[in-house]
């Protein structure tokens, strides 16, 4: 028998125990090759202990249980669609409102800045009238008692030229 | 040749159009296979119990959606892997955290285990012990390796099925089997080459908590 053969009949075994007709087969590969026998034992007796490992115990009640869970899992997705059906349709996937918390951010942000350059603004506005103030000092007021007579020795001639050439 | 009609296919498109009977029915022959495989992998029952409950939950939840493009058990198993290795990771990540944990259990009806074992004192010990033995193997071998083991224990699935379910090619699938039964071999030599496992009558495994 080719050694491909006995694979065959090895992963059969793996499943289901071996047909009359297969374990005849296999009988006469193992007479063959005696060395083969031992390992054959090991994997049948593998099989067979793997074979009757006892299943997991269920409750009894598992299938009430799940038909329970089950029964909870349609309420909760028909809210869920109840839920859907109210919102507005910007606000169903989580695109969405993720965009319109950003959008609000946004504009919050904005609107703290102008808040914020308008506070600035107002803090500084006395200081520049100050500043302006200080800039444009009027004269003291006695200076401006002699204003009028000042303002006219611009119109008097300062030099008689007539006099001037007759004493020459 | 035309395939036979997949009578659990057409329990499925039942589901579909919202009839309970025919999920009652899928649950009732499907819940001891999933329990098992779930069992092999968590070793632990009551977990093993919350998570094929999670996986026919979701089936009914997918019912929706459902299209006859596979065998449905390929299908139900295909879900049922994807389910126990996020538990097995998650725990590797949260090892002290369970699904007792979670608040839905609390309104859950408490698990009703029946207490089939039959043996007398010494018999059960023995036998207890080889079958502790080999879960522990089982345990320890990788996460691939069990589901492979475990899943070719199930007389519906081919090994094409298994393929599918595991998301791997068959000789893929045939290697896993042939390296975890390798490792069984060599951790349960001295009790394989000694013939103390003889088949007999079977206990139920013992409650984790």
């Amino acid at each position: 028998m080719q050694e491909s053969r006995l694979n065959k009949l090895k992963e059969l075994n793996w499943r289901r125990p071996l047909t009359p007709s297969e374990q005849a087969e296999l009988r006469q590969f193992l007479g063959d090759r005696p060395g083969a026998g031992r390992d054959w034992q090991t994997e049948e007796a593998l099989s067979r202990a793997l074979e009757h490992l006892p299943p997991a115990p269920v409750s009894s009640n598992f299938t009430a249980r799940v038909l329970a869970a089950a029964q909870r899992a349609q309420d909760a997705s028909a809210r869920q669609r109840e839920s859907a059906a109210i919102t507005p349709w910007f606000f169903r996937s989580w695109w969405m409102r993720v965009a319109a918390g950003a959008a609000m951010m946004c504009a919050g942000f904005f609107s703290f800045q102008e808040y914020h350059a308008a506070h600035v603004r107002r803090a500084f506005a006395p200081q520049q009238v100050a500043g302006a103030t200080a800039m444009a000092d009027l004269p003291p007021v006695e200076w401006l008692n002699n204003f009028d007579t000042i303002q006219r020795l611009d119109k008097v001639k300062l030099a008689d030229d007539e006099l001037l050439s007759a004493l020459e | 040749m035309a395939t036979a009609p997949d009578p659990d296919a057409a329990l499925m498109l039942r589901v579909k159009r919202g009839d309970m009977a025919a999920f009652e029915a899928l649950v009732e022959k499907y819940k001891q296979p999933i329990v098992n495989l779930m069992f092999r992998m968590v070793r632990d029952l009551e977990e093993a119990e919350d998570l094929a409950q999670i996986v026919f939950v979701r089936v009914f939840q997918s019912a929706s959606r459902y299209e006859v493009s596979a065998k449905f058990s390929t299908w139900l198993f295909t879900i049922a892997r994807h389910l126990c290795l996020n538990e097995i990771r998650r725990r590797g990540r949260h090892p002290a955290e369970s699904l007792d944990a979670e608040p839905a259990d609390s309104e859950q009806a408490p698990k009703q285990f029946e207490d089939v074992r039959v043996f007398s004192p010494p018999e059960a010990f023995l036998q207890g012990e080889l079958e502790e033995k080999i879960q522990e193997a089982l345990e320890a071998l990788p996460e691939k390796q069990r589901l492979a083991l475990a899943l070719c224990r199930q007389d519906e699935l081919s090994y094409e099925e298994i393929a599918e379910i595991l998301g791997c090619s068959v000789s893929a699938v045939k290697s896993l089997i042939h390296r975890g039964r390798e490792t069984l071999k060599q951790r349960l030599k001295p009790y394989l080459q000694s013939g103390a496992w003889e088949p007999g009558e079977t206990s139920a495994p013992k409650r984790c908590s």
